[in-house]
Formats: C-alpha cells, structure tokens, sequence
C-alpha cells in the first residue's frame, strides 16, 4: 500500500440545517477534504465556522435539522476499495463505524458511560464488533493498553475517577481500539490543561505510528496545529479557505484570513503588538455575498463582494482568494 | 511600597471539605498565598496555573466573593475583613471590580445593556447627575472602543467580544484601583483576543488601573503581564517579572508548563510525563509537584519548600535553590 492511498476523500459537501420558516444555517458549504493513510488531517477555525457540523458529515451523523444536500463521502473500507459513505446501508454503516471509521466527539465525559467501568466499556465494543470471547477481548484490551503506555488499573475505574487527560487518553484508546483507518478528534484537547493536552497528543502520534492510523484533528487552537498536523484546513464561514502543509501555511499564509489568525497569534519572546481582526464572523444564516470573509478582510476588491471564489490551487496548496487569481 | 500599595494579601488560605460530614477530607484550594500589588506605576500581575489550581478561589477572595479561612487581604491600606457591611457594598465596588469569563452571565439577558451601564454609574460610582452619569458611562464605551449605540441593544444580539468589552466597560465605570479578571478571553475567538487584552493594557496606561490576570494561557499572560505567579496545587510555585520566568523558569514545574504550550514558532521536543490523578498530590506532606518531579529529592517529600528569593530577583518555592538541603 503507497503513502499515498486516499484514506478518507470528501467532495463537494454541502449540509445546512434547516430550521423552519425558511431560515437555512449554511454551516457546510461545498466543502472537499481528503486524507491519505498516516495523515494527521487539522481543521482549523473559530467557534461556529461549521468544523463539527463538517465531522458530522463525514460520519453520516445527519439527523434533522442538518441535511445533507450535495456532495460525496468516500472512505477506503478495504485495501484499494473506496465506499460511498451515503449508499451504504445502515447495518454496513454500523459495521463500518467501529472498523474503518471513528469519531470522538467534544467532551470525553459525555462518550463514557458514567455507570460502568471502564473495563466493561471496552469489552462490550470487542463483543458488538469483535466476535470474540470475553477473557480474550480483555486480554487484546491489555495488549493494546500496554502499548500505548496506560496503566491496566484504568480498566477498574469509573470514569469520574480518572482525571481529565486520562479520561481522554481512555476514550482515544477505546475509538481505535478496533483498529479503524482513520478517526475524527473533535477538539480532543480543548478542556485540558497544556501538560496534559501534550499527553493526548503524544499518544494520538504514537497510534498513528503503530498502526497507520489517520486523524482529522478539529480545534482552534493554532498552536496544537503547528505541533501535530501535516497538513491544515482552514474553515470561515461554513467553507474552506485555506488547505496546505502545516509548516508552509504557518510560514507563508496566504488567504487573508489565515495571515490575520496567524499574525494575532501571542509569541513568546515576541514584544510586538498584536492587533486581532477587525469585524466580526457572519451569521450562517445570512452570510455576506461573494467571499464570506471580505468584510473584514483588509485587501477586498470590488470583486469579493460580487463573486464567490473558488478554491484555487497553487501546487500543494489551496487558496479561495481573489487577489491570487491568475498567479502560479 | 508603603502608600503605593494598593493590594497586600498575606498567607491567604482557603480549606474546603469535601466528602461526606464524617468521612470527609479536608482540601486546601488556595495553601498560605502571600504577593502584594502597587508601586509608582499600576502593573498586570498575572496568575497562570492549570484547571482546579486554586487560581479562582484566589480571585474570589480577592473580589470578597468567599470568606478565605485564615489570612488576611489589605486593599489600599485597609483590611478587607474588617471591613463594616456598609463600607463593603459602598466602598469596595468602588476599588475593585470583576471581569468574568463568561461574559453573558454578567449581563441580565432580557435588559438592554445601556440603563444597567446608568445604573452601575449612580449605584455603583455614586454619580448623582444623569448627565454625569451618560457622561461616565459613554467614557467607558469609548475606552472599549464600543459605540454608545452597541450598548442600547440586549446582550443575546451581541458577540462574546462585544459583551465582554460591555463588561469591561462596566467595571472601569467606578474608576476602580484594582480589576481582577479571571479567564476573561477564554472564551472569544482568537482573532478576536488580542484585541481585548491590548484595552486592558491601555486602560493601565491611560487610567491607572491595576490588573489580576487569571489564566491559563501562558502565550497571552506573556503577552500582557508585567508580573507572573505560578500556581500549582494551592501555592504560588514561583513569582517574578515576566520576562524572567519566561526566559529562565526555575521551578521544574514552571519548565514543564512552559515546555508544553502549543508554541507556533518552535516544535516540541521529547516526552512529558503526566501525573496520574489530580486529588492525591493535595494530599502530599511536602512539595505537592515531588510526584512527577524530575530533580526530586528526599527533602521534598518530607517538607514543603518556602519561597525562596533568588538572585535574578525571582522568588521559588523549590529545595533545588535552597541553601539548606539535606
């Protein structure tokens, strides 16, 4: 199997919610996303940029209001077969939720059942999907701790009782325990503290190392994104703007957008003043003409508030911006 | 300091009990905390620490928002504690105020924002005026760069940035000495951040007012702090000018932290180790950090290390810089 085999490879997505009296949230907007095998995908953006309702998508987690309008969801669920996500029927999905495709949502304490220990949590996935004995799923249970460097005593503790960075260290061990190709981390990190946040990530780039697994990191924490992906989208407004390699974007970005978060960004060492972006993000609901963005971009043309851009892509970059029309 | 104090806290300690009425163990959230805050000029001290540090019960405190259980706060030369009720609802307002972390709970959401700003301004400040009172209140707006007409709508029709400027607004209202902000941009976008913490920097410029800046945020307490106290496990680890502890951290702890930021300018390097649990370590006879301490010694397991006043000037509380080590 190359490097390069599409793991995950989104067309053209759209999906808004519609609530009713003709109010339509535009949360994902033509959007394409691939990854390839052993890609650690970040997807970055501020609150309310449609990150999660993108995840949600790509899980064919769609229930109304969200709906699914246009687009295509390809996963490989075998070596060199790619599925559309949305033919599948739904005994096939389920099957392919816990073997190909994963995703932790926001709040580790809300995927765990409080109730149970944690040891009957991941034996009850051996069991639904596995098909093997009790003592032997608990046995490739401890197997799999090990290796990823967590204590066995975890397994005899409820989940209140583990601290926050265990918890979801718990909760990524029991999304891939089944080996899925690749896993959706929806803001794994976002409540943790940054020793512990270090932790996560850690172990998120020793299972991706072990077993060829490929994540798509959602946070809008820039910092993490430099640390931990290869590559980055940027998502405003329900679109993507901006997808390219992480060190490339953060070294020379080239929407405005991405060069505005990036330089409002706190450096330690740095002295300079910092200046956010001026404006504020628009509504879903009712996003501006053209480029979502140009209220607030600094370099608008007459053009961007007429025309929508497309994304245009520039060697391994993509860029939705006017101003790089016609340039190589 | 003398005259120029304008906050002086001293072994300021706070027990909470948790568990049941026989069974229960006693948690020492904040662990005999000592700074003060003044001078010639008006500063941003800012307390940096991980969630459950004890850096909100401090804040609390210091707002006389709860009763700390042995210690005493000075506010401008005053005991806080003996204070009478009448001079706590009157005179206090006036010289310290609050900035929360969740802007949309300082406001009623069913009220425009503006006659509560006027109401801040007669009740709080004490302006007997209405045009004074319009006069201080579009003041404050334009401190915050807000427009008088943002504040004459309800907080639901506004952003988390504008509602937290509101609230900023509201608290420079009665000209305070001294804000204690806890986690004020926690919760904004970033593009948005920056532009919140540069009013705090001109506001202590401009106005004079002191700042408590509570956070987790080590990348934006760098970015605005004039002093840094770090907070581990109820204790202040280490305290000094910011620009010191960033470029030299003493404490193992501090070197930890400052190792594991998101830094987007300089990749990780190596492994971290992470404690096991958050409770046991408060339980600890000695330095509560001895567990996942890489320099540890027997000293530290036996007894809390004090603040130790080092040559850069910072202060430490770790035996590794204590002359008395064995």
């Amino acid at each position: 199997m190359s490097v390069n085999t599409l793991v995950l490879d989104c067309r053209n997505v759209t999906a808004h919610y519609e609530l009713g009296y003709g109010v339509r949230v535009r949360a994902v907007d033509n959007v394409s996303l691939s990854v390839r095998r052993g890609e650690i995908v970040g997807l970055a953006g501020e609150s309310g940029c449609g990150k999660t309702t993108l995840m949600r998508t790509i899980y064919r987690d769609v229930t109304p209001p969200l709906r699914v309008l246009s687009g295509v969801v390809r996963l490989q669920a075998t070596d060199g077969e790619m599925v559309d996500l949305y033919s599948l029927s739904e005994a096939r999905l389920r099957e392919m939720r816990a073997k190909v495709i994963s995703y932790i949502p926001q709040g580790s304490m809300s995927v765990l059942n409080p109730t149970s220990r944690i040891r009957s949590q991941f034996i009850e996935i051996f069991q639904k999907y596995g098909g093997v004995r009790k003592d032997e799923a608990l046995r490739q249970v401890k197997d799999r701790l090990r290796e990823l460097g967590l204590r066995e005593s975890i397994l005899n503790s409820y989940p209140h009782q583990l601290s926050g960075g265990m918890r979801q260290r718990t909760v990524i061990a029991l999304a891939t325990i089944m080996n899925p190709r690749i896993v959706l981390a929806d803001e794994p990190t976002s409540a943790l503290d940054v020793v512990y946040q270090r932790g996560v990530v850690e172990m998120i780039q020793k299972i991706r190392e072990m077993y060829g697994t490929s994540f798509i990191l959602v946070s809008h924490d820039m910092g993490l994104h430099y640390q931990v992906t290869d590559r980055i989208a940027l998502m405003y407004a329900g679109k993507i703007i901006e997808v390219g390699k992480t060190d490339d974007v953060f070294s020379e970005p080239l929407h405005p957008y991405t060069e505005g978060l990036i330089n409002s960004l706190p450096r330690i060492g740095g002295s300079k003043r910092l200046e956010g972006l001026s404006g504020l993000p628009p509504s879903l609901a009712n996003p501006p003409p053209g480029c979502r963005f140009h209220p607030r971009c600094p370099y608008r043309m007459e053009k961007c508030a007429r025309e929508e851009p497309p994304l245009l892509k520039f060697g391994d970059r993509e860029v939705a911006c006017w101003l790089l029309e016609g340039k190589k | 300091m003398g005259e120029n104090s304008i906050l002086k806290v001293e072994n300021l300690t706070k027990v909470f009990k948790t568990g049941g009425i026989f069974f229960g163990k006693k948690f020492r959230a904040v662990d005999s905390v000592s700074f003060t805050l003044g001078g010639d000029s008006a500063k941003i001290f800012t307390i940096v620490g991980e969630s459950g540090c004890g850096k909100t019960t401090l804040a609390r405190m210091i707002l006389s928002l709860i009763e700390p259980t042995s210690g005493s706060i000075e506010i401008l030369g005053r005991q806080v504690f003996e204070l009478s009720s009448k001079e706590r609802s009157r005179w206090l307002p006036r010289v310290v105020q609050p900035v929360f972390q969740n802007p949309f709970e300082s406001f009623n959401p069913l009220r425009k924002v503006y006659p509560y700003l006027i109401h801040t301004a007669v009740k709080v400040a004490g302006v007997e005026d209405r045009g004074e009172a319009v006069e201080l209140v579009n003041q404050a707006l334009e401190s915050v760069r807000l427009s008088p007409d943002i504040a004459d709508r309800s907080p639901y029709e506004l952003s988390g940035g504008q509602v937290q400027r509101l609230s900023i607004a509201r608290a420079i209202i009665p000209r305070p000495k001294l804000i204690v902000a806890d986690e004020p941009v926690s919760m904004i976008d970033a593009s948005l951040r920056m532009g919140i913490l540069n009013i705090f920097k001109q506001l202590k410029e401009e106005l004079g007012i002191n700042f408590i800046y509570i956070t987790h945020d080590l990348a934006t307490a760098y970015y605005i702090s004039d002093r840094i106290a770090v907070m581990y496990k109820g204790s202040f680890a280490e305290v000094g000018e910011a620009e010191a502890i960033f470029r030299e951290p003493l404490h193992p702890y501090t070197q930890l932290l400052i190792d594991s930021i998101p830094r987007v300018d300089r990749k990780w390097a190596g492994k971290v180790k992470v404690a096991v649990t958050e409770v046991e370590e408060y339980l600890l006879p000695g330095c509560k950090f001895a567990d996942r301490c890489p320099y540890v010694m027997e000293i530290c397991k036996k007894r809390a290390p004090p603040l130790i006043r080092t040559s850069g000037g910072v202060e430490v509380a770790c035996w590794l810089y204590s002359a008395e080590k064995h």
